[in-house]
């Protein structure tokens, strides 16, 4: 539901307001249903926070608003109006989420055929290309397969994302070592654990690459890591190794069948994995045929037929400005995203709001 | 309340207010720069308790818009800033003064290595990139991606750069040469002479051989930092205990190769044309053999699939040869070797092959290959100089003890006289010195006489590992050093019995294994979380132990064997294999256990095996054997043991070596392997008259209970060479026979294969509505036999189910619509690359259907796909029949057939082996 910036964001200024009060875990539970709160364990507020906020997510749409608007809503009161609104209504719904145009974030998420058959094909107990690579222009939509990853996995129990960004121009200092421990925090580990470097580069980073999925595999979840922006170019060259070995080691083994790796805007060349099993894709401008097509769903949800003057308005204004093909993919997402809200909160008879 | 309608123009007025608002450039907020100061100055903050630089009314998580969780710092929740708006805060402090007064603001702030470097520099300490490691130069480059460079005290980052470039190209293996490196001085000169030899005939390849600790490692890396400082020898350091050097692929080893060699010969940041090319035709290879894996393809001949993936190799070859400075020596060391060296003589074809190339285009190209015991390079086809690392002379060996602490010259000589020369032997019993310290005769109690380096060196580890606190966690390490991996399930179940522990409570093995894991020197963590001994160590103990202990190691094998027999984790049926063959139990006890998955994890122990257990080991993985060994085996033995070796063969010897390899014996098995192999060699030499005729003998001699999967491959190879010889009827005859056996497996794979088959006979020329009146029929049971395909499986035979679907033609819209997704893809993504064409048919297909086309003509195979994917999802009855033409015509448009390919579908009744040969070899 959250996007990963969202996400950051909402656990800070959570950890400022649990930072204050007596009994954070109170103080939480207060803000979520009680079968949620129920489920909420003892433990330290950035455990606390962190929790709720998979609690929320996990429950998503169950309750009309959804849980996590009510705790936004009593906990950050007009701090992130925009989250709230977004999220305050349930997407259109798609049958198979691996077909969604409008992902759980209501957030759209247009074409990538390619990505979705390959994401698909990540189900399987053994699947014939368990590495993914993304790549394309900046502003393409790379990291958004982030959000799509998310979105088909937030209907399914058992599988997780370990997602990692790495900021631009933050490379040389992010070393093999800081994203080993990155990715044990994410998948509940101890990062205290870490190996110590006394031997070779390329064994320490087999040694820390270990370590992580032997962390995955004793978490009890099965795992979709996310490697987003760990350029070759910007990193070191032992991050880059750990990545080689991390891809490997998805290709054998129990990892094969458990585990799986996307890396966006990684140079595929340096992977040492049999040919054959890394999903190649690129991301593309996207055609106005595409855009029309998640204008409908968009519009239907709000029962607006394609016919409708309505329907001709939306597709002019959200249209407007672009060529065909649309590159400028961010702006895109957000005139969708803006056209959902707005045909949210009004209907054709008029819905009534409190 | 209620909401008005949504009319056109509020919708209009709504939607543009909400694109304007995005359109206007938004100032900064006033209160939040004093917190971007602040954190300017910060590698990484708390975003809770950070405190301004300046006045604001703003709460610190103003800030998370302009930051983002600091990698690494995760599990503290700190932050760091975005690189742009560092860069601006830093230039809107300009000075160091105003800067360093940022920083007093947050005197709790996280010393991270980064933020020391900062804080050095902004103290105005110097910056002597000499003596600077690999991670403190890159966290010097930071420091110019936060836009200080040209600031006083900062080098010009081209020098940080060749700095940085260089320590990279040393890292891996900078920790094994250290200051204490004595002698060899005579062994360096020859390395050196070698090196810088002018005349490539006088030999290419030095093999640098010796036992264990003998300092083959130290020798190279020192050579290489010598020169390294110097700039003029580049190199590639490719130790073979690193699984991601895949000998078979030799691919693997020339990116990594490359990655080095990058590193080494470029001034700047970015890669060199000359890599960027390189990189590219690495993903241009990787596409190539995707394409070649296809199997159903426009390839009518296995020999021409064969031809092209040589090919690929030799374009990649080249490419790399591209990468190589010109005139001065490249080295190119290969270390580790031994961990390779069990392999059988066909897994190093493709690698010699790779050198062969690289040395006929480079011919300043020197291999140096180091390992443990003498390698066996007899089919390399460069010629081998050979350099065994022996003993340090007396006196280097006591120079080399003074260095390690042991000051006494007359102790050193002592302890030199007790264990010989050995360099490892020398700094083990240097530590046990230093620990125990030395008695007047050297070291007290080691017993020397008579025995190898290994035992000596085992007797050293003893000693060290009896300074281990913990009795219980002592005895993990030995005799516990028996076991290869041990884990709180272990420590419980065999080691406390097979040792007499007692009972170990779940508790008390988690802390003991706790314990084991915090001697760094002995373990390393794998990814299931155990900890596995390191074979340095493991091994000259675990001599010892069998020589000294040996009731006890059996009954430490016999509790491993009765533990492990209850899982079946891959890993732990490894174990159990590992432990029952060091029982020396007989091939019929190991031959129920065997499973391909366990195969990766006994890689390691061959060397460790009885011989006789190595045979039966080579049964089921890729394991040298001697000739003699080979020559005596059983015929079922002898075939399997020949069959692994074919496929490599098959790849780089071409039929001639796979009939001359399957000719040592010529009798049969009824239901051997080697039917199929030496069939398809005979069509790869154009000999499908003699390939027909042992096809016959092999199905006419076929047992009635013998494995299907081979008879259906069999009969489907005997319809292949049927319709190669222009035999239509009798082609047709062995397509049913395979009809009716596949038509009973499990799987439809292989029915759905032969049908597609019998239909390209039955209706040659695709057409839509044959006269042929089976067509129809046949096609109905086609459609059936797709429509239950598991998705794994259609995922897995994309090519050969986009040939169904052109054989099916236009009658099955919704199958067409549901699969048509799933298997178009990869055929999309290989045209955009280059690698298959399909410009024809598009321009086609949009001239059918303009509205496919992209305003501007582009004509994307990809794009064009998405979309007539979205339309075949959305189709109308209308629209229907010209959509399914222009999708039969992209996919007709691969020319593809199933000439020459294997029978798919069939992997459940196929051996361990054959499972693994690579799909552009097997078809």
């Amino acid at each position: 539901m959250l996007t990963a910036a969202e996400y950051d964001d909402i656990k800070t200024r959570l950890l400022r307001v649990v930072a204050t009060v007596a009994s954070p875990r109170q103080t939480l539970a207060a803000a979520i249903p009680g079968r949620l709160a129920e489920r909420l364990p003892d433990g330290e507020p950035r455990i606390l926070v962190e929790r709720v906020l998979a609690l929320c997510t996990e429950d998503a749409y169950h309750d009309d608003p959804p849980a996590v608007v009510v705790l936004l809503e009593l906990l950050l009161p007009l701090q992130v109006a925009t989250t709230v609104a977004r999220l305050r209504t349930p997407p259109p719904p798609a049958p198979d989420p691996f077909e969604a145009l409008i992902m759980i974030s209501k957030l759209p998420f247009l074409d990538r055929q390619s990505t979705r058959a390959a994401l698909r094909d990540f189900l399987e107990i053994r699947p014939t290309r368990p590495v993914m690579v993304v790549t394309g222009p900046s502003g393409f939509g790379k990291t958004y397969t982030g959000d799509f990853v998310d979105h088909v996995l937030s209907a399914r129990r058992g599988i997780q994302h370990c997602r990692i960004p790495l900021e631009e121009g933050q490379g040389p200092s992010t070393g093999a070592e800081e994203l080993a421990r990155d990715l044990v925090t994410i998948l509940g580990g101890d990062p205290a654990q870490q190996p110590p470097k006394t031997t070779n580069g390329d064994r320490w980073a087999k040694d820390l690459a270990n370590w992580v999925l032997s962390v995955a595999n004793n978490s009890g979840f099965d795992w979709w890591f996310l490697l987003d922006g760990f350029n070759g170019q910007e990193v070191r060259r032992e991050t880059q190794t750990l990545i080689t070995k991390l891809a490997f080691l998805m290709t054998t083994g129990v990892s094969r069948d458990r585990h799986r790796l996307i890396l966006t805007d990684f140079d595929r060349s340096a992977l040492t994995i049999r040919p054959g099993m890394i999903a190649a894709e690129e991301t593309r401008p996207i055609p106005f045929d595409s855009v029309r097509a998640a204008i409908a769903v968009v519009l239907g949800h709000a029962g607006i037929a394609p016919d409708d003057q309505r329907a001709v308005v939306a597709e002019a204004e959200v249209l407007q400005g672009f060529a065909d093909p649309v590159t400028d993919l961010a702006e895109l997402a957000l005139r969708l995203s803006d056209l959902a809200e707005v045909t949210d909160h009004r209907t054709l008879t008029g819905s009534t709001t409190s | 309340m209620t909401d008005p309608p949504l009319t056109s123009e509020s919708l209009r007025t709504a939607l543009e207010a909400r694109f304007a608002a995005r359109r206007t450039a938004v100032p900064l907020p006033r209160g939040v720069t004093p917190y971007l100061d602040a954190a300017a100055v910060l590698h990484v903050f708390d975003p809770v308790r950070i405190r301004p630089y300046g006045d604001t009314s703003e709460p610190s998580t103003v800030l998370n818009e302009y930051s983002v969780p600091a990698v690494g710092w995760r599990h503290a929740g700190l932050r760091c800033l975005r690189t742009e708006h560092r860069r601006n805060a830093l230039r809107r402090l300009g000075t160091t003064g105003r800067m360093r007064a940022a920083l007093k603001v947050n005197p709790d702030r996280e010393r991270t290595d980064m933020q020391l470097m900062f804080e050095r520099w902004l103290d105005g300490k110097p910056i002597v990139l000499d003596d600077k490691t690999y991670v403190e130069l890159e966290n010097l480059r930071q420091l110019y991606e936060w836009g200080l460079e040209g600031r006083p005290g900062l080098p010009p980052r081209s020098l940080v750069e060749a700095a940085r470039r260089r320590r990279s190209a040393v890292a891996l293996f900078e920790h094994l040469v250290d200051d204490h490196f004595t002698g060899r001085a005579a062994e360096r000169a020859a390395i050196d002479l070698f090196v810088h030899a002018p005349d490539p005939a006088t030999g290419s390849m030095l093999a640098i051989w010796g036992p264990g600790g003998s300092g083959k490692t130290a020798l190279i890396g020192r050579f290489l930092m010598d020169h390294l400082d110097a700039g003029h020898l580049p190199f590639a350091y490719l130790p073979f205990d690193s699984e991601t050097l895949d000998l078979v692929e030799p691919f693997t080893v020339l990116v990594s190769a490359a990655a080095q060699l990058d590193t080494q010969t470029v001034a700047g940041d970015d890669a060199s044309p000359e890599s960027r090319a390189f990189n590219a035709e690495v993903e241009l290879y990787r596409d190539r053999r995707g394409s070649l894996q296809r199997r159903a393809s426009e390839y009518s001949e296995r020999v021409s699939r064969l031809s092209d993936l040589s090919k690929a190799d030799e374009s990649l070859y080249d490419a790399f040869a591209r990468l190589v400075p010109t005139g001065v020596p490249f080295v190119l060391v290969f270390d580790t070797f031994e961990e390779v060296v069990y392999r059988s003589e066909e897994d190093f074809l493709g690698f010699w092959a790779m050198l062969d190339h690289l040395h006929r285009r480079l011919p300043r190209l020197r291999i140096l290959i180091a390992g443990r015991g003498h390698p066996d390079l007899n089919l390399s086809p460069i010629p081998v100089y050979e350099l065994l690392l022996g003993e340090l002379p007396g006196h280097e060996a006591v120079t080399l003890l003074r260095r390690l602490g042991v000051t006494d010259n007359a102790v050193a000589e002592r302890i030199t006289g007790q264990i010989g020369g050995n360099p490892l032997s020398l700094r083990l019993a240097a530590r046990v010195a230093g620990e125990a310290g030395p008695g007047k005769t050297g070291l007290d109690g080691l017993s020397t006489w008579a025995i190898g380096a290994e035992l000596i060196r085992g007797q050293l580890y003893q000693r060290l590992l009896e300074h281990i606190h913990d009795t219980d966690v002592r005895t993990l390490a030995h005799p516990g050093m028996v076991l290869r991996r041990v884990d709180a399930a272990v420590i419980r179940r065999v080691l406390a019995p097979a040792c007499e522990l007692g009972q170990i409570s779940p508790n008390r093995a988690a802390q003991l294994l706790d314990g084991l894991r915090r001697e760094q020197t002995l373990v390393s963590i794998e990814s299931d979380g155990s900890l596995h001994y390191r074979e340095e160590v493991r091994r000259p103990v675990l001599d010892l132990l069998v020589r000294d202990q040996p009731a006890q190691v059996r009954a430490i094998h016999t509790y491993a064997v009765r533990y492990y027999s209850t899982r079946d984790e891959p890993a732990d049926r490894a174990e159990e294999l590992y432990h029952r063959m060091m029982l020396d139990e007989p091939a019929a006890a190991l031959d129920g256990r065997w499973t391909r998955s366990a195969e990766p994890y006994l890689r390691s122990a061959v060397d460790e095996l009885p011989p006789g257990q190595r045979r039966w080991l080579a049964g089921h993985m890729s394991i040298r054997l001697p000739a003699e060994v080979l020559r005596i085996a059983d015929l079922d033995e002898w075939e399997r043991l020949t069959a692994r070796k074919t496929s490599e063969h098959v790849r780089h010897g071409g039929p001639e070596s796979v009939l001359q390899l399957l000719g040592a014996r010529t009798e049969r098995t009824p239901d051997s392997p080697l039917f199929t192999i030496e069939a398809r060699a005979l069509f790869d030499l154009g000999r499908h008259v003699d390939g027909a005729g042992l096809l016959d003998r092999a199905l006419a001699g076929y047992p009635l209970v013998g494995n299907q999967g081979r008879l259906a491959e069999l009969l489907w190879l005997r319809g292949q060479a049927a319709e190669e010889l222009g035999d239509v009827a009798g082609c047709l005859e062995f397509l049913q026979r395979l009809a009716e056996v596949t038509d009973r497996m499990r799987t439809r794979l292989a029915y759905a294969q032969t049908l597609t088959e019998i239909l390209g006979v039955r209706n040659p020329e695709n057409e839509d509505d044959p006269s042929d009146p089976a067509v129809g029929p046949l096609r109905d049971r086609l459609a059936g036999a797709l429509d239950v395909l598991r998705f794994a499986d259609v995922d897995r035979e994309r090519s050969l189910i986009r040939l169904a679907l052109c054989r099916l033609g236009p009658h099955y819209p919704d199958l067409l619509a549901e699969l048509f997704p799933v298997v178009v893809y990869d055929l999309a993504f290989l045209a955009s690359r280059g690698v298959i064409d399909l410009r024809t048919a598009i321009a086609e297909v949009i001239a059918e259907l303009p509205e496919l086309a992209l305003p501007d003509g582009q004509a994307d195979p990809v794009t064009v796909v998405e979309i007539i994917v979205r339309q075949l999802r959305d189709r109308t009855g209308a629209d229907t029949g010209a959509l399914v033409q222009a999708v039969l015509r992209l996919l007709r448009a691969e020319h593809a057939s199933l000439s020459g390919a294997a029978l798919a579908g069939i992997d459940d009744y196929r051996e361990a082996w054959e499972l693994e040969v690579t799909r552009e070899v097997s078809g």
